[in-house]
């Protein structure tokens, strides 16, 4: 912008004519222009400078103006979208800004909507979860079943060096026994092709990374049971033969005793796994059907399906106590 | 009985009183009006910034802070409602916006004090009123914008620097400055253009 040097008492002067002066500066102004002859000269320079302007008058508004504005406002008004009169509570033609208590009704309206509906939301969310883990099971049941019909009816088996055990985690282990993840041998059958790898991932289980084919694919690969939140039929135990045991149950949601990774001091009759919030789990049997349950004591003559036996501390090397007692371990 | 301030009509308007919009409308309409023609110089471009602008003010009343004074807020918005128009008018390519004054013939701009030191411009006698007035009036609506609505927001209504400065969004001191350099860019202006109609005059005598 362009700027202007001017003497201390241009501004005096150029206030005088524009009539911003107090009385009390006016006069002093004027005894000054009394006395001092160059101020004066300017005084009235800036006078004829300004004495113009006056010339250009300009016409009153329109008679109508007044009414074509209110009219105009009117009419926009009238024809406003709805919405906006949601912010005009009074009634005015004006609206208003929210106050807090607008925003406070506004959020215990939500508040209660998100009350109501987040149970019935969480409800479905839950539904959801657990048929998407039978449909896991139920590949996997077809899996198996594919396993077993090449295999002249033999469950997927991968023992290491040729002995097996469970993973007692954290139980205390013997320096004599090889120890390895019995979900190595449920995984074969995705080392096989027969499932994918994600059918191993649980989604209300914790762990939601599923393996690599890679991983599995390695020689001797022994699989992060972290990347598995399916527990299956200790293999290292009695095996039955598939079509021997159809209703047994082969694999099930994570064993709440192992859960983690640790041994959990767990009551195993009344605890359910916790995939689903211990509310209950979904179990395969060998026949290929899958249920859910909320009993642990699901198995054969209503066995316990998490522990072998009445077994309370496990070192890995416990077995069945015969082929139709259930024990599914990680 | 008192009669209500700005700030308590629109208070009332926004509290639902029905005529205290049309009271403001009615206050304020004529003055605003001779700022957007002064601003504009064109009547129907005026009247419809005129109701551009209450439009807007009845739109926006609720947002207006009722601590602060309502007429320099009506001029503010009427200034950017007519600012639009010329802007768009530019756009249009009917007159060149913003021409800049070439105040000493080299592109410089003449100051105020130089002005006021210097022989000011006398007016010939003999101009007519209608003359004058036209002369005056495109001396003005040569001057750019910035100068030109300072310039017609101090002499023609008449507002303190303060109100300026609120209207035009811009400090006190850059109000006075510009003020100043309007002064002295009107009266140049204004003397350059009386001494080539003499010069005209004299030539066709």
């Amino acid at each position: 912008m362009m700027d202007t040097r001017h003497a201390p008492d241009d501004d005096w002067l150029l206030d005088d004519q524009l009539g911003l002066l107090s009385d009390d500066d006016r006069q002093r102004l004027h005894e000054r222009l009394r006395d001092d002859p160059e101020l004066a000269a300017r005084h009235r320079r800036l006078q004829r400078v300004l004495e113009p302007l006056d010339a250009w008058t300009t016409p009153p508004p329109p008679a109508d103006l007044v009414e074509r504005i209110l009219d105009d406002i009117a009419d926009r008004h009238e024809n406003a979208p709805v919405v906006r009169e949601v912010f005009l509570p009074y009634g005015g033609s004006g609206g208003r800004r929210l106050a807090m208590h607008d925003l406070l009704a506004v959020a215990a309206v939500i508040a209660f909507f998100f009350a109501i509906l987040f149970p019935s939301m969480s409800v479905v969310r839950q539904r959801s979860h657990r048929a998407a883990c039978a449909s896991n099971l139920a590949t996997v049941g077809r899996g198996v079943s594919a396993y077993a019909l090449a295999n002249r009816d033999a469950l997927p088996y991968q023992p290491v060096g040729g002995r097996s055990s469970f993973l007692p985690a954290g139980g205390a282990r013997s320096a004599h026994v090889v120890y390895a993840p019995n979900s190595r041998s449920l995984m074969l059958i995705a080392r096989l092709r027969l499932v994918p790898v994600r059918v191993f991932i649980c989604p209300s289980g914790k762990r939601r990374v599923p393996l690599k084919y890679t991983d599995l694919d390695a020689p001797g690969a022994a699989p992060d049971v972290q990347l598995c939140n399916y527990d299956s039929l200790n293999m290292a135990g009695a095996t039955p033969s598939y079509s021997a045991a159809a209703r047994l149950p082969y694999m099930s949601d994570a064993n709440p005793l192992f859960a983690d990774q640790k041994f959990n001091a767990v009551n195993p009759v009344v605890t359910n796994s916790p995939n689903h919030g211990k509310r209950g789990q979904n179990i395969l049997l060998l026949d290929g059907t899958v249920r859910w349950s909320i009993d642990p004591n699901s198995g054969h003559r209503n066995d316990n399906i998490w522990q072998a036996g009445n077994i309370t501390r496990y070192t890995g090397t416990e077995v069945q106590e015969s082929a139709d007692d259930t024990f599914l371990v990680p | 009985m008192k009669t209500p301030t700005d700030e308590q009509l629109l208070v009332d308007h926004l509290s639902g009183r029905p005529d205290a919009f049309e009271l403001l409308v009615r206050r304020h309409s004529p003055e605003l009006y001779r700022f957007v023609l002064r601003f504009t110089n064109n009547s129907v471009a005026a009247d419809d910034v005129l109701q551009e602008t209450f439009l807007q003010v009845h739109m926006s009343a609720a947002t207006f802070d009722a601590g602060r004074r309502l007429k320099p807020w009506l001029f503010s918005v009427a200034a950017n409602k007519a600012r639009d128009w010329l802007r768009k008018r530019s756009r249009r390519g009917e007159l060149p916006l913003d021409a800049q004054i070439d105040g000493d013939g080299d592109g410089g701009t003449v100051t105020f004090s130089a002005l006021l030191a210097s022989d000011a411009p006398e007016d010939p006698g003999d101009l007519q009123a209608d003359e004058k007035r036209k002369l005056v009036r495109s001396v003005v609506e040569q001057l750019p914008a910035a100068l030109r609505e300072v310039l017609v927001l101090a002499y023609y209504h008449k507002l303190p620097y303060k109100q300026i400065a609120e209207i035009l969004h811009a400090p006190v001191g850059t109000i006075k400055s510009r003020l100043h350099t309007a002064v002295g860019s009107f009266g140049k202006a204004y003397r350059d253009v009386l001494q080539a109609a003499e010069l005209d005059g004299g030539e066709n005598e």
